[in-house]
């Protein structure tokens, strides 16, 4: 198990050559299984592979579509719960969201409807990866850019009720929350307390773009950014709410020399061990 | 339980990729403030990062094809290629197959206009573009394989000195190909690795010849020559066929079973003969 006040870093194709080179003080590095499945050798693979040796990590999915209706990929989850055994300090997590339908992709990460029906869908399958992996699951909050009118709760609550009903924790990724209280004109305070405090198990951060459209302006997760100081302010709300938990600094897009990311990550690092929560 | 509902969200989804967004789908979205109320609008933002997504990872595997078609042609080649995928693999090589079967099933005459360095060679666009396109793809496929975990090749010389070696069963790298083309390959792929402007593509003026691709020394992707002969006897070279068997072939070509091990012991020596395997099976490595 990692330490709550643990800092750490996703790894990425831009990033790995320097991480490689200088190894520097990281809590944990993040990595995505798919990396594993789908480069098998290779100077990235290469890079990985030793990185993973050197640091404690925690494992990222993007390709489980947790919220499809189509049958879960079980080589996937054997690949996973095989890394999990490997690495007994890590986690899994991945995203309340769909991304696939059996062999169509759509290639991003889509909100699910938030009603019972779905809920009890969603609840079967966290049970069924939890089954398949051995270990409680971490379920990430996306960002959308959309909702669903056949919807019937809030996006906390639908998480909530599913990590409870599953035993999952949550991943709360404090700058999905913020843009899509942006995006919905909601205070983001107020939807971060509506999270349950005892569910949620680890944090997420990363920067965030904003783009002008005729009605005003969006906000979208590309990850090529700085985390917004607004996020940062959530994450001192959620740290003294909520209480500290492995965080992941994310910067997977126009990624810049490794020293500025280590900076954000070194932001993170000084938060969690300042943070006075009792929690 | 399975979620008709959903089932039904995510279908329509999935339909929008290739076409317009239905009636039904732009009724259930409620797009965020700053679409002012337009559904097809966050629809339309969705399906533009969905291609994003899918086609930039081919744009790292067809490094030739841009230097063939320019930047633009490559991006006009793939856009074709996404309106016609149904966008199932989501492993970028897969993908990549994929959109070399697309390429292939293009009518001729289509590419003639992004490609002039073919004029008067005798060669048809397709051919040049699907040689390259087919190129780029094995150094990908190559440059990706699980590493060398065999022997060595001194462990390998000491398995060819011992008596049972005629039932080991020798092998390539795991991401070799074996390529037949009339293109000059060695010298194309040199043209491209330089970035070199070439007037037109290099041509074998002795008929179409043989090719390994494979990772070279120090992780550098190679590709060389080979005589008919040595072709043949490496296409052998895949785990399944045993040195007995390679020697036997070869026999029907007046070849003495010494003179058969002393050119598969030059390919290990090459590092290009990389296992004796033994064993039926052997795991791969995810």
């Amino acid at each position: 198990m990692l330490p709550p006040r643990s800092a750490g870093l996703n790894l990425c194709h831009e990033n790995a050559y320097e991480l490689a080179e200088q190894l520097p003080q990281l809590d944990f590095l993040q990595i995505h299984p798919e990396h594993l499945l789908g480069e098998p050798g290779g100077v990235y693979r290469q890079q990985l592979d030793a990185l993973r040796a050197h640091y404690p990590v925690t494992l990222h999915g993007f390709g489980l579509s947790l919220g499809s209706v189509a049958p879960l990929q079980s080589r996937y989850l054997q690949v996973v719960r095989d890394l999990l055994r490997e690495h007994p300090e890590a986690f899994f997590s991945d995203h309340v969201s769909w991304s696939s339908l059996s062999h169509h992709h759509f290639h991003d990460l889509l909100p699910l409807i938030y009603s019972q029906e779905s809920l009890d869908h969603l609840c079967d399958r966290i049970d069924q990866v939890q089954e398949a992996i051995d270990q409680p699951l971490h379920i990430e909050n996306i960002s959308s850019y959309m909702r669903f009118e056949a919807s019937t709760m809030e996006e906390p609550e639908f998480i909530n009720a599913a990590a409870a009903r599953t035993g999952a924790f949550i991943l709360l990724d404090l700058n999905n929350l913020w843009a899509n209280a942006m995006n919905f004109a909601e205070d983001p305070t107020t939807v971060l307390r509506s999270y349950s405090p005892d569910r949620v198990g680890s944090y997420h951060l990363a920067g965030c773009s904003s783009e002008a459209h005729p009605h005003g302006t969006v906000y979208i997760d590309y990850h090529r950014e700085a985390v917004h100081p607004e996020v940062w302010q959530l994450y001192d709300v959620a740290l003294e709410l909520i209480g500290p938990h492995p965080t992941l600094l994310e910067w997977e897009n126009d990624v810049p020399p490794l020293a500025r990311t280590l900076e954000e990550v070194e932001l993170v690092r000084q938060r969690l061990h300042t943070c006075q929560s009792v929690r | 339980m399975t979620s008709r509902q959903l089932l039904h969200l995510q279908q329509q989804f999935l339909r929008s990729l290739h076409s317009q967004p239905t009636p039904w789908l732009l009724e259930q979205v409620r797009p965020a403030a700053g679409f002012g109320g337009d559904a097809r609008e966050v629809i339309e933002l969705y399906l533009k990062r969905a291609m994003a997504r899918t086609v930039d990872p081919l744009h790292g595997i067809f490094g030739g094809c841009r230097w063939l078609l320019g930047a633009d042609g490559l991006d006009q080649l793939l856009e074709r290629f996404y309106a016609f995928s149904p966008g199932e693999p989501i492993n970028a090589q897969q993908l990549a197959y994929e959109c070399i079967g697309f390429l292939s099933s293009l009518p001729e005459g289509e590419l003639e206009g992004l490609l002039q360095r073919t004029a008067g060679q005798g060669m048809e666009a397709r051919q040049a573009v699907l040689e390259v396109a087919m190129l780029d793809w094995r150094l990908s496929w190559a440059s990706l394989a699980p590493p060398r975990d065999g022997p060595g090749v001194e462990g390998l010389r000491r398995q060819f000195r011992e008596r049972n070696h005629r039932w080991g069963r020798p092998r390539l790298q795991r991401g070799a190909r074996l390529a037949l083309t009339g293109y000059a390959l060695a010298e194309l792929w040199l043209a491209i690795a330089a970035d070199a402007p070439l007037e037109c593509l290099p041509v074998r003026t002795d008929g179409p010849g043989w090719y390994l691709i494979q990772i070279g020394r120090g992780g550098v992707p190679e590709v060389l020559g080979l005589p008919a002969a040595e072709a043949r006897l490496l296409s052998g070279c895949n785990g399944t066929n045993t040195v007995a068997a390679l020697c036997h072939q070869e026999s029907f070509f007046g070849e003495s079973l010494e003179a058969v091990e002393t050119r598969l012991l030059a390919w290990v020596e090459a590092e290009v003969v990389v296992e004796l395997q033994t064993e039926i099976g052997g795991g791969v490595r995810c």
